[in-house]
């Protein structure tokens, strides 16, 4: 009789779990035409180094007709504060543009964003909250992982998102053969090194199950390149925002769907956003002791 | 007290119904359990007059004094017939025998004779749901209430369920009184209510009498069995997810007996969690009821419900949730015209989530626990006129979240009363002219230690409130009710209604697929003002020679500080609640087309509904108005039962409705190395139409066997839809290509289940 109801329970698992995932093809959802045409999304690298700048603009892809995003090139961009102005010029990669001089917004400023797009302008700003010290011994961010390595070598897994700090902050973790310094390192193409401590805990965030973060690695005579970003307010929102739609939205407690508050103007989407930024070396053998 | 509200009535009947009148009353139980029969009918032929039993049982039945020949019937029971020369009050109680040919034979609806003035309501037996396909093979009186015309669920496997417009925090779900505040067992496979312990379900779609209240927009009014007061009785059964067992007996026969049940899933017997199955789900419940009747005109009763369920996971992830509740009746007859019942009811609701993250211990509990006294009185004036009246007072403790661990903000616990008064006349007038017209006026008074907050236009915290003890926030609201139905001739007549209904307390549940179990209650507060509605209905019934019924609803209905989420809403570890929802209109309308066959082998219905619910609500979907996600306008079902013989029935049941509504992706952009779904408007899209088919095979058991067997056998979603809860857009960076899958639930479910009794 065991055996037959351990059959039984078999079976009901094998057909809950059998009603599970299928792929469809993007035909199948009957898509209809939304009224909303989003013409242009802004992204940006801008932090208070003393360096050049990033601005990426893209035309988001709006289903049906367009399933692939496409670069903004032409558009004519700058940002400005206290009667200062920074052109942008259009970079060799269509859609990015970098700063035609070198500069250190301040922080504490106000910063204005304006895109002339075709006949279309988009005016965004936002302000630069100064960053904290890196303090390593309140961060629990890297989780140590031994496996598969090399006698003498370390490697240390970094968690996408790490909960129970004071303030919401965005970090890099380099390893040391990794770029030789952020100005080097391809802004947008490798965001995904990026990793986030929140305030307190996000349910979303503790109950998803996408959370793998990246790996450094290096020797005990190596150092690891950390750097600290501050996150407005208002950035800091459009974050939560944007992980729910993204790393978060699958889990139990996935939240309402819905578009991700902006700052751009005009029906832009995306962010335009300042970041202090503090920088510092941790020894190998440092983190290890930790 | 108890001597003014007699001198009252004692007035009331001296001064208008002082006439040659007498009043036979009783109670009417079944021949074999001497269970009181809920809804039974009396009427007498040469009068053309009828009424039915109360919850209780109980009828009272005043005519002129004269002779009568009576006639007292119940579904699925042989009809009992006396004749009478009525000279003064008498007392009749009656013992009805369940009627074994009736099983070749069925009759589902009560006797046409009786006209009831209530507007919209179905009372369901235990009998009538296990005749109804189920999934899993268990017999479920929420998934019977699904199954219902106009009754909404946006997925299979849920135990909630939308009617008319309303959500699901807005069905009032009762189990003998005490309210059940999560009716799901298993995510909602199954339900809290043991089909073995259920003797009755009333079900008020839409208007409800001044009787209820608490709720928008339905009533789901579960009574327990009481015990048999007999004979020592055994039941039970099995089906692919849980075993469940009854006993009943008298403790002292024909004047107490006792009820206990228990069901209890048994996966986690045979299967622990691993890395294949890495969440196990179990639950149990327990129903106990046990009664005392002291005499004639003194009965008492108490009712207990306990369930838990609990997730197994192969972390340290638990979940754990469940309610409680407990029912303490006393039934007093003061004349045979005045009847009475007080109740003290407790219920309480329990929902922990337990992890580790960050090496600690994190836990959050979400409670609400209620504390009631409620009193009924019903004075039968004549066979034409009901006056009903009552109280009804619960304290509520609310804790809408507590966590352990600074990771998690706690949510302000607070505690709030909830009084109503409520009166009501049914009567009918000129033989042509039905009303049941009534007004309930309840108060909400927040009281005791809290604390909450002031917010700005953007709604953040500017201000700290607290309270140490005492009132500090009231909200008062009348809620009138009417029915006026006229009757045109015998079979035909023509219904209107019109209600005001009024919720104090509200659930938030931030998952768009409804399988999450873990419900915040929260009150009605200085920041939340209390959810009403208004609904309209108007209709038309007619009946063909006890054979056919047709029936025609309208209603139009008007929802007021209607509550939805922002998005990307936090309602977990979020001290300021508030600021995640935003409260606004909705209106809802439709109308249902039903046409059932109600006895004879083939017996059954086909339906058609239309329904409508658009939200209105400031700060959601940029100010404009927005369907639902329950929004499915279209609705069409029918539902076959055939009896072969007095052992053998099949049933089929068919539904198509539009797909629900939906907030489908729209397109997405790139920020920061994440793809970012792109949005339109708020539940813009629609899922692909809904629909299935599902039969089932009931074999009864050889006649007078002592030892019966029941089985039932079914196919759920016989052709295998593949009906979707929901999407996941992916955009894979590497080839450029965006992928779409789609989460079905189960797209084609074989059961068999198997009952005894002896």
């Amino acid at each position: 009789m065991r055996q037959i109801i351990k059959f039984i329970t078999v079976i009901i698992l094998f057909l809950l779990s059998a009603c599970g995932i299928q792929e469809i093809n993007f035909d199948d959802l009957n898509i209809s035409e939304n009224s909303h045409q989003f013409e242009i999304a802004v992204d940006c690298y801008i932090t208070t180094e003393l360096q050049h700048h990033y601005i990426k603009l893209t035309k988001p892809a709006n289903y049906p007709n367009n399933t692939q995003l496409m670069p903004t090139s032409d558009a004519f961009v700058q940002i400005s504060s206290n009667n200062k102005t920074y052109k942008f010029s259009e970079t060799e990669e269509a859609g990015i543009y970098i700063s035609t001089e070198v500069f250190a917004p301040q922080v504490s400023e106000i910063y204005n964003l304006y895109i002339k797009n075709g006949d279309k302008e988009y005016f965004a700003s936002d302000s630069i909250i100064p960053v904290d010290e890196i303090d390593f011994s309140k961060l629990r961010l890297p989780r140590k992982n031994t496996s598969d390595l090399t006698p003498g070598q370390h490697s240390f897994m970094i968690l996408k998102h790490d909960f129970g700090y004071q303030k919401m902050n965005k970090w890099l973790w380099l390893s040391a053969w990794e770029f030789d310094s952020i100005t080097s390192y391809p802004v947008f193409a490798s965001s995904k090194y990026y990793n986030y401590t929140h305030i307190g805990g996000e349910p979303q965030g503790l109950f998803s199950d996408n959370n793998s973060g990246h790996s450094v690695a290096g020797t005990i005579q190596d150092s690891l390149k950390v750097y600290k970003f501050s996150l407005s307010d208002a950035y800091s929102e459009y974050l939560y925002a944007l992980f729910c739609e993204t790393d978060w939205a699958s889990g139990i407690f996935s939240s309402i769907s819905g578009n991700l508050p902006t700052n751009i103007s005009s029906g832009g989407i995306g962010f335009f956003y300042i970041m202090d930024i503090d920088y510092k070396k941790i020894a190998t053998n440092d983190l290890i002791q930790q | 007290m108890k001597k003014t509200i007699f001198i009252i009535f004692l007035f009331l009947q001296i001064n208008l119904f002082a006439q040659n009148t007498a009043t036979i009353s009783g109670y009417i139980y079944d021949k074999q359990t001497e269970e009181s029969i809920i809804g039974a009918n009396i009427f007498t032929e040469n009068f053309n007059k009828g009424t039915t039993t109360n919850s209780y049982g109980y009828y009272s039945f005043t005519l002129k004094k004269g002779d009568y020949n009576i006639n007292y019937s119940f579904v699925g029971y042989l009809q009992e017939k006396i004749n009478i020369n009525l000279k003064k009050d008498t007392i009749i109680n009656i013992y009805l025998q369940i009627d074994d040919n009736q099983l070749d034979e069925v009759v589902v609806s009560a006797n046409s004779k009786i006209r009831t003035n209530e507007y919209s309501s179905l009372q369901l037996t235990p009998l009538s749901i296990s005749r109804l396909p189920s999934i899993f093979g268990e017999n479920d009186p929420i998934k019977a209430i699904q199954l219902q015309t106009g009754i909404k669920t946006v997925g299979d496997g849920t135990s909630g369920f939308y009617v008319q417009g309303g959500n699901i925090d807005q069905n009032l779900i009762l189990i003998d009184e005490a309210p059940i505040y999560n009716p799901s067992h298993l995510f909602g496979l199954v339900s809290v209510f043991n089909p073995d312990a259920v003797k009755e379900i009333k079900f008020y779609k839409g208007n409800s009498s001044a009787k209820y209240g608490g709720r928008l927009s339905s009533v789901m009014d579960v009574k327990m069995n009481e015990g048999n007061m007999n004979k020592l009785q055994l039941s039970g059964g099995v089906s692919l997810l849980a075993s469940r067992i009854t006993l009943q007996a008298p403790i002292i026969k024909n004047k107490a007996s006792f009820l206990i049940t228990g069901r209890r899933s048994f996966i986690d017997f045979f299967m622990q969690p691993d890395e294949s199955e890495n969440i196990i789900p179990q639950f149990y419940d327990i129903n106990l009821k046990t009664n005392f009747k002291i005499n004639q005109n003194n009965r008492l009763f108490l009712s207990f419900y306990k369930g838990n369920d609990k997730i197994l996971s192969v972390g340290d992830f638990t979940n754990i949730w469940g309610n409680q509740t407990v029912t303490f009746r006393y039934n007093h007859i003061f004349t045979p015209r005045i009847f009475s019942n007080i109740s003290l009811i407790y219920s309480d609701y329990q929902n922990q989530l337990n992890f580790t993250e960050l090496n600690q211990n994190i836990s959050w509990t979400t409670a609400i626990k209620d504390y009631t006294f409620k009193t009924d009185f019903s004075f039968f004036v004549n066979s034409n006129n009901k006056i009903e009246f009552g109280t009804n007072t619960v304290f509520h403790n609310f804790s809408p979240g507590q966590s352990n661990n600074v990771l998690l903000q706690s949510i302000s616990q607070s505690q709030a009363f909830e009084n109503a008064i409520y009166l009501l006349n049914d009567i009918n007038l000129f033989n042509k002219i039905g009303i049941n017209y009534g007004l309930r006026f309840t108060v909400f008074q927040n009281i005791g230690n809290a604390t909450w907050y002031n917010y700005n236009e953007n709604f953040y915290p500017i201000k700290e409130n607290k309270n140490e003890k005492g009132i500090y926030n009231t909200y008062k609201n009348l809620q009138p009710r009417i029915s006026l139905n006229y009757f045109i001739t015998n079979k035909l007549t023509l219904k209107s209604a019109y209600s005001r209904t009024v919720q104090y307390v509200q659930l938030l549940q931030n998952n768009s697929y409804a399988y999450t179990s873990l419900e915040t209650w929260i009150p009605a507060s200085p920041n939340i003002l209390p959810q009403t509605a208004d609904i309209t209905s108007l209709g038309l019934e007619f009946l063909h020679t006890n054979n056919y019924k047709f029936s025609f609803n309208s209603y139009y209905k008007i929802f007021n500080n209607q509550i939805d989420y922002i998005d990307h809403a936090r309602l977990i570890g979020t001290q300021y609640i508030e600021t995640q929802i935003r409260t606004g209109k909705a209106s809802a309308y439709g109308f249902e087309i039903n046409f059932q066959k109600i006895s004879g082998k083939l017996t059954g219905n086909i339906s058609y509904n239309y329904s409508r619910i658009i939200r209105n609500i400031t700060g959601i979907n940029n100010n404009k108005p927005y369907p639902a996600t329950y929004d499915m306008p279209h609705d069409a079902r029918i539902s076959l039962n055939y009896n072969f013989s007095k052992r053998i029935s099949a049933s089929a049941y068919w539904i198509y409705t539009t797909g629900r509504a939906y907030t489908m992706p729209s397109g997405y952009f790139e920020h920061e190395g994440f793809y970012v779904p792109l949005y339109s408007d708020r539940n813009a899209e629609r899922m692909p139409d809904y629909h299935r088919m599902d039969i089932a095979v009931n074999i009864n058991p050889k006649e007078n066997k002592k030892f019966k067997s029941y089985w039932k056998i079914g196919i759920y979603n016989i052709y295998a839809r593949q009906n979707p809860l929901g999407y996941n857009f992916e955009y894979y960076a590497d080839d450029n290509s965006l992928h779409i899958y789609q989460f079905n639930f189960i797209t084609i479910m074989p059961s068999i289940s198997y009952s005894f009794k002896f």
